[in-house]
């Protein structure tokens, strides 16, 4: 692989900024460097490089921190060079001992920062604006490279990112990022290339190769993650048993939620494998479940009261007549005979046991299908894990609280997952062997609930049924 | 690109797809992909798009010569059963058109065009009128084939032991094949095939026959009547004027029919059968194969399937390490001395604060009881500091640092250099201690070890919080600076 002709770029800051952090959170792994909350972790100049389809386009370096800038600037002046060219005395300084060792780690900085286009310049939005830090600027100003601010923790109460910009304005530095490596915002990421990219004009369309190719991998995550809770939607709605009058109807609601619930685990744990790489970032995101699994049962009443699902009618009670017309029709029409068979079953189910007992005598058996209250569970904690996974936890919570959808992410979703339920063709919980769910089905259902995970702004106006 | 690309992106042959198809079901029902390193390398090796890398690592995994043997057997048996098919038809195809013909003298025209055609052309217009419903069956028709294919692999197989991989990738492949509209249109297009090898060698027989031998020909009829047979006559001839054949509005339908006439109304049966049997199969045969190779074009094509999706940071790596490229000096660093002890050489104390932007100063300084020297802030300050302290005779010297900051070499070095110019005992207050321990127990507990050892290095005799908000007096000073 060819990495000279990536932009090469030093992460350099002060003591305990979060450089490496930064740096876990660009790369998103865990595993790179060493970070604690205190002065000096980082010792070395460790670099990652940034792949957009196999090809590295940026090279990051972590260096150590700047701990003694006002020292080393006081030292500079005594190193001998000329004064009108600053980056002249910094390589002179560069060759000597570095006072004895005693800026041992300030010139590994500044020797990464001459080898490096341009330098990130991690702040600590918490910290107020010392005269080191001006110190720092100064020096690094020295190297003739462009520097970025990238303001950290700008989430915390602590942080004040304006007194930083005006004071960093003064310094001439007026292109700013600010990043945040405990609350990952992605959009944060496009800042700080985009800005790289303001800074390093020849290198511009890099860097916006680079983000297209982040952003591609981010909806074809979301876009698989969504398929994957649409998956299991549209399997679910269609899930049907058949249970001969007389049978053990208890037995075979057992059996079929147990199948709803295995269903739901897969989901689960594909989504966690699909996003392994943001669960091993530095500080991943907090889900809600328990040891990879969901506290309540998707049947429990409390699921649906947390979710706001109404529940209680005699439809949802879970038994739903079916006809048996299917068996005549030999599964060609199989579709439209349990579009009839629901409408009829509910019918039945409303008109009380005796109305069930008829049918059922009319027909010999009836179906076991999962009711809209427990497909508005799936629907809504899959969508929560997956905002999580995403790290738009806050957003969930308040559209929980305010989305007249009761339980579901968004009306669309909900009107396409109760579709689904007239087409048991369509569940491969039904046959498990068959490949049968249909691409125009799934997709429209990944892309509504994908588009809800955005706040889904319809979710308000638009009230939808659940009984 | 310095990556090199085997083939643009989107030109993976379908024998690449469906193997890729194969892996991603058998690892799908597995639950997830397995760990397989050296695939995986070989896949980012190859290079290319996701796809290309994905059909790489199908190829490389250990099961891949199993599974390609299993397809290349579907094919063979396949083709074979095809071919055995488009042979039967044709035979079928002779068999009806010299039975007919050869049944008896004359030979009856509607009666030849009945069986030739009428059979062919009914059934197709069957097949049409089911086609918006077929969808509905396509899943079926593949769990179908599915269990034949096994019965005929259990019954053709018994003396020799298929691998059970391969057995169930064949069985994937069907599914695959068979399940969607493409093995409706698969299944159609071998139809028509058939039809057309029943068409095309009914009328080869025809021409071979009609050319040999002399037949007589007739429109005969027992139930109609003459004017509804010349009639049918002249509608049959709709498709056979196409082609140019002469009808029934020149020839005669009814009687003997002359030499002349039997050889028209044979090249009119000829064209009869190019357009009613043959052309027709023709067409829906090639619209079968365009539709199937649409439907066969789609396969493998959805990257974003749970089993493809997992594997995308495997195989599409977003980083890569460069490894350390400027490692630790080895330089020891001198070993620090410990600062010894020192006497009082007056009384007082005297404050200087650590890590203060100068608005927070001030606000410490109102705060402060004894007397403020300034914060060490900058080269130019720290300069100042030290001189007044060389020159000040005090019992004690106060580092008022604020929690929160991170203590650093700057900071240990300026707090050494000050004790050493006012050569009197020292201890460090982390003021706006609060505003630490909102940042959580932990951080708090982290940064007052780190605190602690800083005073430790620099000769400090001890470290006291205090929290400078509204409850916040400072907590150990006492008359002499500090209480014990």
């Amino acid at each position: 692989m060819n990495r000279s002709d990536a932009l090469s770029l030093a992460v350099v800051g002060h003591t305990n900024t979060g450089k490496t952090s930064l740096l876990r959170t660009l790369t998103r792994d865990s595993r790179f460097g060493e970070v604690s909350d205190r002065a000096a972790t980082t010792r070395d100049v460790q670099g990652a490089a940034l792949l957009a389809n196999g090809k590295a386009l940026v090279a990051l370096y972590d260096t150590p921190g700047l701990e003694d800038a006002s020292a080393l600037s006081d030292f500079l002046d005594t190193v001998p060079g000329p004064h009108a060219d600053p980056v002249a005395r910094i390589e002179a300084f560069l060759a000597g001992d570095h006072d004895q060792g005693r800026f041992e780690q300030e010139a590994k900085v500044l020797r990464q920062l001459l080898r490096s286009e341009a330098a990130l310049y991690v702040i600590d939005a918490r910290e107020p604006v010392l005269a080191k830090h001006r110190d720092e600027l100064r020096v690094l100003a020295e190297c003739g490279r462009p520097l970025l601010p990238v303001l950290n923790f700008t989430a915390s109460v602590d942080a004040d990112p304006e007194q930083w910009r005006s004071q960093l304005a003064r310094m001439g530095l007026h292109v700013i990022a600010s990043f945040d490596t405990v609350l990952f915002d992605f959009e944060a990421e496009h800042e700080i290339f985009e800005k790289l990219g303001v800074l390093l004009e020849s290198r511009r369309s890099q860097l916006e190769r680079l983000s297209a190719s982040r952003d591609e991998d981010r909806n074809a995550l979301i876009l698989a993650a969504s398929r994957s809770v649409a998956e299991l939607l549209v399997n679910v709605a269609g899930l049907r048993l058949s249970v001969p009058s007389g049978g053990d109807e208890p037995a075979a609601r057992a059996r079929l939620q147990e199948r709803v619930r295995a269903a739901e685990q897969t989901c689960v744990d594909t989504l966690l494998g699909l996003f392994r790489f943001e669960l091993s970032a530095y500080e991943p995101p907090q889900l809600p479940l328990q040891q990879g699994r969901w506290q309540l049962d998707p049947f429990d009443p409390e699921a649906m009261r947390i979710l706001g699902v109404r529940t209680g009618s005699a439809a949802a009670a879970g038994g739903m007549a079916g006809l048996t017309v299917d068996a005549f029709t030999g599964g060609l029409s199989l579709g439209a005979a349990a579009l009839i068979g629901a409408g009829l079953g509910a019918v039945w189910g409303a008109s009380g046991p005796l109305g069930r007992e008829i049918s059922d005598r009319l027909r010999g058996h009836h179906w076991l299908v999962i009711e809209a209250g427990t497909l508005a569970v799936l629907a809504g904690r899959q969508t929560q894990l997956l905002r999580a996974l995403l790290r738009r936890g806050h957003a969930a919570q308040e559209q929980l609280r305010t989305g007249s959808a009761a339980g579901w992410p968004s009306p669309t979703v909900a009107r396409q997952v109760l579709r689904a339920r007239a087409h048991p063709e369509w569940s491969a919980l039904n046959n498990a062997a068959e490949e049968a769910l249909p691409d125009a089905v799934l997709r429209p259902l990944a892309l509504a609930i994908a588009q809800a995970l955005d706040g889904g702004a319809e979710a308000a106006s638009e009230p939808v049924g659940i009984q | 690109m310095s990556v090199p690309s085997t083939a643009p992106p989107g030109t993976l042959r379908l024998g690449d797809r469906l193997l890729m198809e194969l892996v991603r079901l058998r690892e799908e029902s597995a639950g997830h992909p397995p760990h397989t390193p050296d695939a995986d390398a070989r896949a980012i090796a190859a290079g290319g798009d996701f796809a290309q890398r994905l059909a790489a690592r199908a190829q490389a995994l250990p099961e891949s010569d199993a599974r390609l043997r299993a397809l290349r057997h579907l094919r063979r048996s396949a083709l074979a059963l095809v071919g055995i098919v488009l042979t039967f038809s044709g035979i079928a195809g002779i068999a009806a058109a010299s039975t007919t013909l050869g049944s008896r003298q004359p030979v009856s025209l509607p009666l030849l065009v009945c069986v030739l055609v009428g059979f062919n052309l009914l059934s197709l217009l069957l097949w049409l009128a089911i086609q918006p419903w077929s969808s509905r069956a396509a899943p079926g028709l593949g769990r179908l084939i599915r269990q034949l294919w096994t019965r005929w692999e259990r019954h053709a197989l018994a003396s020799s032991k298929p691998t059970e991989p391969a057995d169930s990738s064949a069985l994937d492949a069907i599914r695959l094949l068979a399940g969607g509209s493409s093995g409706r249109w698969l299944l159609g297009a071998v139809v028509h095939a058939a039809w057309l090898a029943f068409s095309l060698c009914a009328l080869l027989t025809l021409a071979v026959l009609l050319s040999v031998r002399a037949y007589e020909l007739a429109w005969e009829t027992t139930l109609l009547s003459p004017q509804a047979l010349a009639q049918w006559a002249r509608w049959m001839s709709l498709g056979p004027a196409l082609l140019g054949a002469t009808g029934p509005e020149t020839l005669p339908v009814d009687g003997a029919l002359d030499s002349g006439a039997r050889e028209a109304w044979a090249i009119w049966l000829l064209a009869a059968l190019v357009v009613y049997g043959v052309l027709p199969r023709l067409l829906a045969l090639l619209a079968c194969v365009a539709l199937a190779m649409r439907a066969l074009s789609n396969i493998g094509r959805d990257l974003t399937r749970p089993g493809y999706a997992r594997l995308r940071t495997r195989l599409l790596p977003d980083h890569a390490g460069l490894g350390v490229v400027d490692p630790v000096s080895e330089r020891p660093s001198a070993p620090r001395q410990r600062v010894p002890r020192r006497a009082a050489r007056g009384r007082g104390r005297l404050a200087l604060g650590l890590e203060w932007a100068p608005d927070e100063a001030d606000a410490i300084e109102s705060q402060w009881q004894c007397h403020w020297l300034g914060v060490a802030d900058g080269a130019e300050q720290r300069r100042q500091l030290l001189d007044q302290l060389a020159q000040a005779r005090t019992g004690r010297l106060i580092f008022v640092a604020r929690a929160t900051a991170t203590p650093d070499r700057g900071n240990e070095r300026f707090a050494v250099e000050a004790i050493d110019a006012a050569q009197v005992p020292a201890i460090l207050v982390l003021a706006a201690f609060e505003r630490l321990q909102a940042r959580g127990n932990e951080a708090t507990q982290r940064r007052l070890d780190e605190w602690q050892a800083f005073a430790t290095r620099a000769g400090m005799d001890r470290v006291l919080p205090w929290c400078t908000d509204a409850t916040g007096a400072l907590p150990a000073l006492s008359e002499d600076g500090i209480r014990a």
